[in-house]
């Protein structure tokens, strides 16, 4: 008991320290959940459906399994019970079977029985079909696997075309996989810069229909194009917060382009925007809301090459620019910051060794990651709702295309195509509730 | 006698001090409120810096603005004589009826000015005028618009395509903003003059070279000159 009490002693001062200098626990979101492997085995039975409307839907099935958080969907060569029973423990077995005008899905995991879907109905019209499809493995990761997938989002994009002689850019909206593209807006002008609104109907966009630009809103009900702020001069680089409550821009109202805030909450006749962040000789560009909407990054040049900052968002009325914190510091032209909906990361732009690449910034280790290594520059990223999935642009000369990306797996893969440059690209938005 | 005496300070002393209990609350809240800023800068926070507010136009801004603006002392500085600040007009041109943006009436100044209106060209990334012929067309553009004050101009910045499309929009405003603030040092109604930004999204030319580059970082003029009869 005696030669106990000199430990007994030291606890008093071991608590002391960890409770001063330790630091709290931190795992990286992608170690927590290896990604797990979905052996895929297709059978086609006597299907109403020509056989290659049934290859494309089985490309569609598999390559919406490979989206659903960190799976990674394989496909087994041939159809055997033989090929199924895997002994992998953090693995799922999954049967699809396209026959007559449906699709049966049953789910097996190791050591445990079977389960079997209700089975899906198949128009024979691929986009109705694709959708369905989506909706399908959407509830399916959802109920089965206990992820909330990106299946069942659509992204917004402007797209630009030389017409007569002249670049117009209208705002499309496709599947999360860049089919059953649409054209939106019928503006014959130019617009960029969509963004959703919380109702996940109506947008936000920069028009410049009036000449210079202007941020608007599109009511999706009504196809209607409204003026969503009264400002003089342009404004551009709209960023919504997630809530929908409060708007940031870029505007040269004052004579510089500068930081702007406007509550959108306050349905007071004498609400204003306010100029929130400027300084003598210096750039503003893209901001982006934390999810919980306190905070803002934005890009600024004030002491040189253009970088992401942080600012706390004053909660009273203030009329002096606000500190802000500088936050990357590994690259230059920093541009186009995005805050994941989990609030851990910053995805931006940044010029790497000439091409312009994604870098992603992680607030808990404080560490920048270059997560695109190609050789097209590649930009505008956004936050897909799961906080793994990126969506961005790349722009050369000869085009622009969206891309779609996950982090984690770091597999990138092009969804767009057709006519025209395909830029800023935005996916749904979700309310998250920290 | 003393003691009826006593009694009478003693209840004047108590009704003199009584508040109500709202008035009371508000004391308790406000010093808590010095209490918790106390602690903050104890502590090192940031303690939001607090300014007794003067006028309701601190509320809303000046009535004639249609935002509030920042009121920081180095944003005034007259040191930054490239980069002061000069507001946008309020109001923007009248469209004829037949024309659908504000601006589709204007036409491109060099095709009939090409004299005056040339187009300006910036380096990389820089939004200041250096050149000689650049700033001897300012003073040419300066004199035309004085000349003709029915004239409105409207000035586009433009950017290559090396930067991002986001920081290239904001450049490109700037660009524009730079030659305006120019013409109104020379004395020109800022109320003429406006400007917009398309970025690297209208490209003159579609080269990857220096020249292609060199020719999209221009500011283009387009002008209108109200009818004057």
């Amino acid at each position: 008991m005696k030669r106990a009490q000199p430990f007994c002693l030291l606890l008093p001062f071991v608590f002391l320290y960890t409770a001063l200098f330790a630091k709290p626990l931190y795992i990286p979101v992608a170690s927590l959940e290896k990604p797990s492997l979905l052996k895929v085995a297709f059978q086609k039975s006597s299907s109403a459906f020509k056989r290659n409307y049934t290859d494309l839907l089985q490309k569609i099935i598999l390559n919406d399994l490979n989206h659903i958080g960190d799976f990674s969907a394989e496909e087994l060569p041939y159809f055997s019970r033989q090929n199924l029973n895997t002994k992998r423990k953090n693995g799922y077995e999954i049967q699809v079977t396209i026959a007559q005008k449906q699709i049966e899905l049953r789910i097996s995991q190791h050591k445990k029985r079977s389960l079997a879907l209700r089975p899906l109905p198949m128009t024979g019209e691929i986009a109705q079909d694709r959708k369905n499809i989506h909706r399908f493995l959407h509830a399916f990761g959802k109920k089965i696997l206990g992820v909330d997938s990106i299946l069942n989002t659509t992204i917004l994009y402007a797209n630009r075309v030389k017409k007569r002689g002249k670049w117009i850019s209208e705002i499309w909206r496709s599947d999360y996989d860049g089919q059953n593209a649409q054209k939106i807006t019928h503006l014959e002008d130019y617009a960029t810069h969509p963004q959703f609104l919380p109702n996940q109907k109506d947008f936000v966009f920069v028009s410049y229909q009036e000449g210079v630009p202007k941020i608007m809103e599109f009511l999706w009900d009504t196809k209607h194009v409204r003026k969503k702020i009264f400002l003089r001069g342009s404004q551009a680089l709209p960023a919504i917060s997630a809530d929908g409550k409060n708007l940031a821009f870029v505007s040269d109202a004052a004579g510089r382009p500068d930081l702007f805030f406007l509550s959108l909450d306050n349905q007071s006749a004498y609400n204003k925007p306010r100029q929130l962040f400027s300084k003598p000789g210096a750039t503003q560009a893209s901001s982006c809301f934390s999810p919980d909407g306190k905070k803002l990054a934005f890009v600024s040049d004030w002491n040189g090459s253009p970088k992401i900052y942080l600012l706390d968002l004053p909660k009273m009325l203030r009329f002096s620019t606000p500190k802000i914190t500088l936050i990357t510091q590994k690259k230059r032209q920093n541009t186009s910051p995005s805050w994941s909906p989990d609030g851990r990361k910053l995805a931006y732009s940044a010029k790497t060794e000439g091409i312009r690449q994604i870098w992603v910034y992680d607030f808990e280790t404080k560490q920048e990651t270059q997560v695109t290594f190609g050789k097209k520059h590649l930009e505008n990223p956004k936050w897909a709702k799961d906080s793994k999935h990126i969506v961005c642009n790349s722009d050369m000369l000869q085009g622009a295309e969206i891309y779609l990306m996950h982090v984690d797996k770091k597999t990138i893969q092009q969804i767009s195509n057709g006519v025209g440059y395909k830029k800023f690209p935005s996916p749904e938005l979700t309310r998250v509730h920290l | 006698m003393k003691q009826i005496l006593f009694l009478l300070i003693f209840s004047i002393f108590l009704t003199g001090c009584q508040r109500t209990s709202s008035e009371a609350w508000e004391d308790v809240k406000t010093a808590g409120r010095y209490v918790k800023k106390s602690v903050q800068a104890l502590f090192g926070f940031d303690v939001d810096e607090s300014r007794q507010i003067v006028s309701y136009d601190d509320f809303n801004g000046p009535d004639h603005s249609d935002f509030i603006p920042l009121q920081d002392a180095d944003l005034q500085k007259s040191a930054y004589i490239q980069d002061q600040m000069v507001e946008q007009p309020v109001k923007l041109p009248k469209a004829p009826a037949k024309k659908k943006g504000k601006f589709d009436h204007f036409v491109d100044a060099s095709k009939r000015y090409g004299d005056i209106f040339r187009t300006l060209h910036f380096s990389t990334d820089n939004h200041v005028i250096t050149e000689k012929k650049d700033l001897i067309s300012i003073d040419k553009i300066a004199l035309f618009l004085k000349k003709h004050p029915k004239a409105h101009l409207l000035i586009e910045g433009h950017c290559d395509e090396r930067a991002s499309a986001d920081y290239n929009i904001a450049l490109g405003m700037r660009r524009a903003q730079h030659v305006r603030v120019l013409l109104t040092k020379k004395g020109v109604n800022p109320q003429q003059i406006y400007t917009v930004s398309y970025g690297k999204e209208k490209p003159l030319s579609l080269g990857g070279s220096n020249q292609d580059r060199q020719k999209n970082r221009r500011a283009h003029f387009k002008l209108f000159i109200e009818d004057v009869r």
